[in-house]
């Protein structure tokens, strides 16, 4: 494909901003954490900057970002952000949200 | 808008200590539920689409706040704008109440376009829930279209699981709260674990019958506490939400004892010295046969007394009633300028019956009359049911006899028989007087007839007494015929 080396540079580009808003340390929270730690560090390697935010304790950013479930991930973006729902352990959907190539 | 006053002596004592409960402030509610919502619990408010689910729910949470309780109003669905305007069209003035921070609607968008991996839970919810209710000082909340909240899930048992989490909470803190759900009767979701759930269930329904819709409400179970069970009618006015409780419209009225004119002195002879004051009267008969003339008349006596009328037409406008009369030497422009009559003229093919009985209750209210007229009950037909018609008539009767306003309701019966539909709409048998009017074929004229078949506390005419109507109002044969002559007469 002729676009394949464009697109890999504009990959290498790419920066990821997230946030995670978790609940404490119910089950669902931890293992989101959890994925998405080794997902950065595995496929984002020093591209990427996450933010964990518990609404617990932090009522005022749940509610700015109108969290209602929990874990949520947001990926923020310049256009809108993507919202990501549950506990992550399906990595193929995050992929897609984040446009990584399949493997 | 406080309880209205034709359930407010109702509420049978030995219930009202039960459980602890917060009056919902909607006219006739409270005296369905004795008292209002479980204090601490959840009311779970079942109903199709357009019943009035988020209406009642606002409505009991303005009249809450305007008692000087805050509340929340969490909306899954319609936007808080929307909600505020609905509930402006029925008098309610939210924003007002939010920027003095007795009430709150907020809107939460669910997150139906997320990418779903993996399990979630409604923590994020439950701490923006608290965080707005701390700051409302709150213990008061609704939670709208929880069903939207629910599908996110897409799976049965984690909806259940989360809405038990949620019932949890809000026990927990001791919220008094009521959850409004779509009943999906088509769908297969009925979400039925939720009515085992609650407190409190209120089913709402609306059903159209001969072209006319109506609502009605249901109270499905109300643990640790009496209700009053049946279906009740209710009406979305545009001063909120009715009901018109038939249980809970007292029985008991003082018996009435003056005796006030027919408008013709002969009339008043017949009838045995006059119809009670506050008594209920049925003038039946074909059409043409001078059943308004006789209202008219008695309209005009009473006026000229000084005492108000209230006159309800469902045949004609206020003109034409007025310049017939005016044409047979009755003038009620005079009482219309006078302000000792009252006019209201309905459709009833505008509306259902318990509109109909809201609006007569409610220019009841406004004018104060010492009588009533109803020219003809038989239109009610037209609003439906010939049941409902019955239904709204009892209502009429005893509330009115519970205000002493004399009731004088027109039946026009479709038949010149005599002895058919003399009971008709089985109302008959619930008034105090009932006047039949006849026509008689004597062979080579069409004469008339007045009869009266009952008159309770009367020592009454029994005989036929012929009558016409002249350009000076009705006049009345005091010497009249008895049945038996009239037939001779008619054979």
């Amino acid at each position: 494909m002729s676009g394949k080396s464009f697109s890999g540079n504009f990959k290498e580009q790419k920066f990821y901003e997230f946030i995670l808003f978790v609940a404490g340390n119910e089950p669902n929270s931890m293992m989101a954490r959890k994925n998405l730690k080794e997902l950065c560090e595995q496929e984002l390697k020093g591209r990427f900057n996450i933010t964990i935010v518990d609404v617990m304790e932090d009522f005022d950013s749940a509610a700015a970002h109108n969290i209602l479930l929990t874990p949520t991930l947001l990926i923020q973006n310049a256009i809108s952000d993507i919202m990501v729902i549950g506990n992550l352990n399906n990595r193929e959907k995050i992929r897609a949200a984040l446009q990584l190539p399949l493997e | 808008m406080n309880i209205s006053v034709l359930t407010a002596s109702a509420a049978p004592e030995k219930a009202t200590q039960s459980i602890p409960k917060v009056p919902t402030g909607i006219r006739g509610l409270d005296t369905i539920l004795h008292g209002g919502l479980p204090k601490g619990h959840t009311l779970l408010l079942n109903g199709g689409p357009g019943t009035g689910k988020t209406l009642l729910a606002i409505e009991f949470l303005y009249h809450r706040a305007l008692a000087g309780e805050p509340g929340l109003f969490i909306s899954f669905e319609e936007y808080a704008d929307d909600i505020r305007a609905n509930a402006f069209s029925i008098g309610l003035d939210i924003i007002k109440l939010e920027q003095s921070k007795k009430l709150q609607i907020l809107h939460f968008q669910i997150p139906h376009r997320a990418v779903r991996s993996g399990d979630f839970t409604i923590q994020g919810l439950l701490t923006l829930i608290k965080g707005n209710l701390d700051t409302l000082n709150a213990k008061i909340i609704v939670l709208d279209a929880v069903d939207m909240l629910m599908r996110v899930f897409g799976d049965s048992e984690r909806e259940q699981e989360e809405m038990y989490i949620l019932n949890d909470w809000l026990r927990e803190q001791s919220l008094t709260a009521i959850l409004t759900v779509k009943s999906m009767v088509q769908e297969k979701k009925t979400y039925s674990f939720l009515d085992f759930m609650a407190d409190c269930i209120i089913f709402l329904d609306q059903r159209t019958t001969g072209q006319v819709r109506t609502r009605r409400l249901n109270v499905i179970k109300y643990r640790g506490t009496d209700f009053l069970s049946n279906e009740h009618p209710y009406v979305i006015s545009s001063n909120g939400v009715v009901l018109m409780p038939v249980s809970g419209v007292s029985l008991e009225y003082p018996a009435n004892k003056k005796r006030i004119s027919t408008g013709d002195t002969i009339f008043d002879k017949i009838i045995g010295g006059g119809f009670f004051h506050g008594s209920s009267i049925l003038l039946s008969g074909p059409s043409g046969s001078g059943k308004t003339t006789l209202a008219v008349t008695f309209t005009r006596a009473a006026c000229s007394r000084n005492e108000k009328t209230l006159y309800i037409s469902f045949e004609e406008s206020q003109d034409v009633l007025f310049s017939r009369s005016k044409s047979i030497g009755i003038d009620l422009y005079q009482d219309w300028d006078a302000n000792r009559l009252g006019f209201l003229s309905l459709l009833p093919e505008s509306a259902g019956v318990e509109q109909h009985l809201l609006w007569i209750c409610d220019a009841i209210d406004a004018f104060g009359p010492d009588h009533l007229v109803v020219d003809a009950i038989t239109a009610c037909r037209r609003m439906g049911s010939e049941d409902a018609v019955f239904h709204l008539l009892l209502r009429l009767i005893v509330i009115c006899r519970k205000k002493e306003i004399t009731c004088v309701y027109t039946n026009q019966k479709d038949t010149m028989d005599q002895v058919t539909q003399i009971t008709g709409l089985k109302i008959a048998s619930v008034v105090d007087t009932l006047v039949s009017l006849y026509y008689v074929d004597d062979g080579t004229r069409l004469s008339r007839r007045l009869l009266v078949v009952k008159s309770r506390g009367s020592n009454h005419s029994m005989r036929y007494h012929p009558f016409v109507i002249t350009d000076r109002g009705i006049a009345l044969a005091s010497s009249g015929k008895t049945g038996e002559q009239v037939k001779n007469q008619e054979g």
